[in-house]
Formats: structure tokens, sequence, C-alpha cells
């Protein structure tokens, strides 16, 4: 569905408003902003070399991602061009971990190329087919995973793995403010149709997942160490996620479970 | 105060009135929310249904720790 020239323009002013803050506040450059000269062995642990190798693993997606997720909105400026800068900043992260692992010898480039060529024999596909949808998994996926840096920045700070901290600190910036973006473009689709709006997101969150969750290898495994060491439970979900995302958007839970219930009798398959 | 059968009860009753096609095995203090059947979503909305059904809303924050009925009823009695 087209959307209006309205829509359009406050979209536009949304992208130009986190570009601008993008471009003054928050670039990093992979080579001359982390701390590569203070890798220290001592600092290094095996389930935060193993938590790093899955979000390098989830990353590597990318051109799925791209590829799949920009051609959804690519009738709106704003949000085609959010894609494009989004796609930049993510493939920085992969970068980034993929290069403390070798840095590091935690894993070989032997190691991270086999992983390359497992992961990339799998396609990802749009968990959601509507531009709408996937802008409310955006804004909680991407909140999900700054969380899950947030942690491990956290942590890599308390062995004091400076390398790795640094890499943490500039990929949950720019996750957080990815999340901020899809919010706003929400609270805009919320004031075209709040409805609608709050159709999609009772069924967004009913059949969320974290992106690649089904391809990665061992992805059950690796997600047991992930908690293990600080990940995102449900418990953190809901607290940090899902109520945070609703009371900055001005939804009550009421009114998500009610359109979920509206869901359910109307489309019992869909729901 | 409620006893934990009472309590079970209504969040039976309640699930009943959300999908009455979920099956409802024993249940005690120690079942787990996430082994009822429901999604997230949906244990959002039986939680709704006993808010109605007692008259009192539950903070989010308490929500978000839920993990068994145990705790479900040491929220329901920490607020009635």
């Amino acid at each position: 569905m087209s959307k209006s020239p309205a829509f359009r323009e406050a979209i536009y002013r949304e992208y130009l408003e986190f570009f601008e803050r993008a471009e003054r506040n928050r670039r990093w450059n992979v080579f001359n902003d982390i701390p590569w000269d203070q890798l220290k062995p001592e600092t290094y642990d095996e389930d935060a070399a193993l938590n790093a190798e899955t979000f390098v693993g989830v990353e590597m997606y990318l051109p799925d991602y791209v590829s799949r997720g920009i051609n959804v909105v690519r009738e709106t400026f704003g949000q085609a061009w959010f894609s494009a800068n989004w796609a930049y900043e993510e493939s920085k992260h992969a970068l980034a971990l993929r290069e403390y692992l070798v840095r590091s010898g935690q894993r070989t480039k032997e190691q991270m190329f086999a992983y390359e060529e497992v992961i990339l024999s799998k396609k990802w596909d749009l968990p959601f087919p509507t531009a709408r949808q996937m802008t409310f998994y955006g804004a909680v996926q991407e909140q999900a995973t700054f969380m899950m840096y947030k942690h491990q920045l956290e942590l890599a700070r308390d062995r004091g793995d400076v390398v790795l901290e640094s890499i943490y600190g500039h990929v949950s910036k720019d996750e957080a403010a990815h999340a901020d973006f899809y919010r706003r473009v929400t609270a805009l689709e919320l004031e075209e149709d709040r409805d609608g709006s709050i159709l999609d997101m009772a069924h967004v969150f009913k059949h969320f997942k974290m992106p690649a969750d089904d391809l990665v290898p061992d992805y059950g495994a690796r997600t047991e160490v992930m908690r293990k060491t600080g990940g995102v439970d449900r418990t953190v979900f809901l607290k940090e996620v899902w109520f945070p995302t609703l009371k900055k958007l001005g939804i009550t839970r009421e009114e998500v479970t009610k359109a979920s219930a509206q869901l359910r009798k109307s489309e019992p398959e869909a729901a | 105060m409620r006893t934990e059968e009472e309590i079970i009860k209504l969040f039976k009753e309640a699930v009943r009135e959300v999908d009455h096609n979920v099956k409802l095995g024993e249940m005690t203090a120690k079942t787990e929310l996430s082994a009822v059947g429901l999604d997230s979503v949906m244990t959002m909305e039986v939680i709704g249904v006993m808010e109605e059904k007692l008259n009192v809303r539950f903070p989010d924050e308490d929500l978000a720790t839920l993990k068994n009925m145990g705790d479900l009823t040491t929220l329901i009695r920490k607020l009635s």
C-alpha cells in the first residue's frame, strides 16, 4: 500500500535527523577507534569468544537482510536510505568482531572462513511480509540486540578485555540508534492507522524470534551460553525490551492483548 | 487471602477464556508458566483476564519476573 505524502515527508525528516546525528556524533572506524594494541590473552574467555562468534554468524546474513529488507521499503525514501545506512553500520559490527576473534588468536582465519561457508550455505528470509510489520520487528529486535551487546560489554569490562569492551560499546550505540529510528517510524505508523498498527504489533510479538535463530549452526547451544553469560532471557526481554518499547510508543499492554485476541478470533492461523 | 488452589483455578479459568483449546493438566506452585503452552502475548491476555476478575493491576516489572504459579500466587497475595 503506498504511503501518503505527509507520511513520507515525516519519515524523510526522521531519517535526516537520524543520519545527521550518526554522521556528527556516532561514526566510528574499525581500524582507528578500537584499541587493537591492547589485546591481552589473560582477559580472554571461551564463552565470550563463542558469543562474539555467534554475533558474527547472525550478522553474516547481511546480504539477505539487505536484499530482502530494502525492497519492502524501497518506495519510501527515508526508510530505504535508512536501510542502506543500517547495512553499512551492521557490516562494521561483523567485521570488528571477526577481526577481534582472529587478531586475538581465539579463532584462526581458516576457522572463520569455514564458519562463513556454513553460515552462507543457508539463506535468511523476511519473518514478516509488510513494511509496517518489519518496522515494528526492527524496533523490538534492535532493542533486544542492544541489550545483548550491553550485557556482553559489561562482562568484557569486568574481565578487563578493553578491546572487546570498545567494540561492544560502539556496536551497542549503533543498535540503540537503530531501535530508536524504528520506534519513531512505528510512532508515525500509529498516527496513520493506530488500530491496524497495534494489530501488526500483536502479530509480531506473537511470532517474534531473533534473526537467523534457525540458520546459525548449534544456535540452541549458543543461546544457552549467551543466557548463562548475561543474555536476554524472558525476564530481560519483557522488562527491558517489550514493556519499554510499548511505553515509549504510548501503548498499553491491554491494547496489544486485545488486538491479539481479535487476531486469534478473526484469523486463527494468522494470529 | 486466596489459597494457592483458588489462584490456580482462577488461572485455569482465565486460560480457557483466552483459548479453550489449550489443554491444562495438573498444576502446582512449581508449574512453570512457560510450560502451560501459551505464547508471551497470550500469557499477557490471561494476566489481563485475571486482573479484571481480581480487580487489581499487576505492575509490568513484576510481570516480567513471573516464572511459575508460585510467583503468580505471591504477586496476587501482595496486591490483594
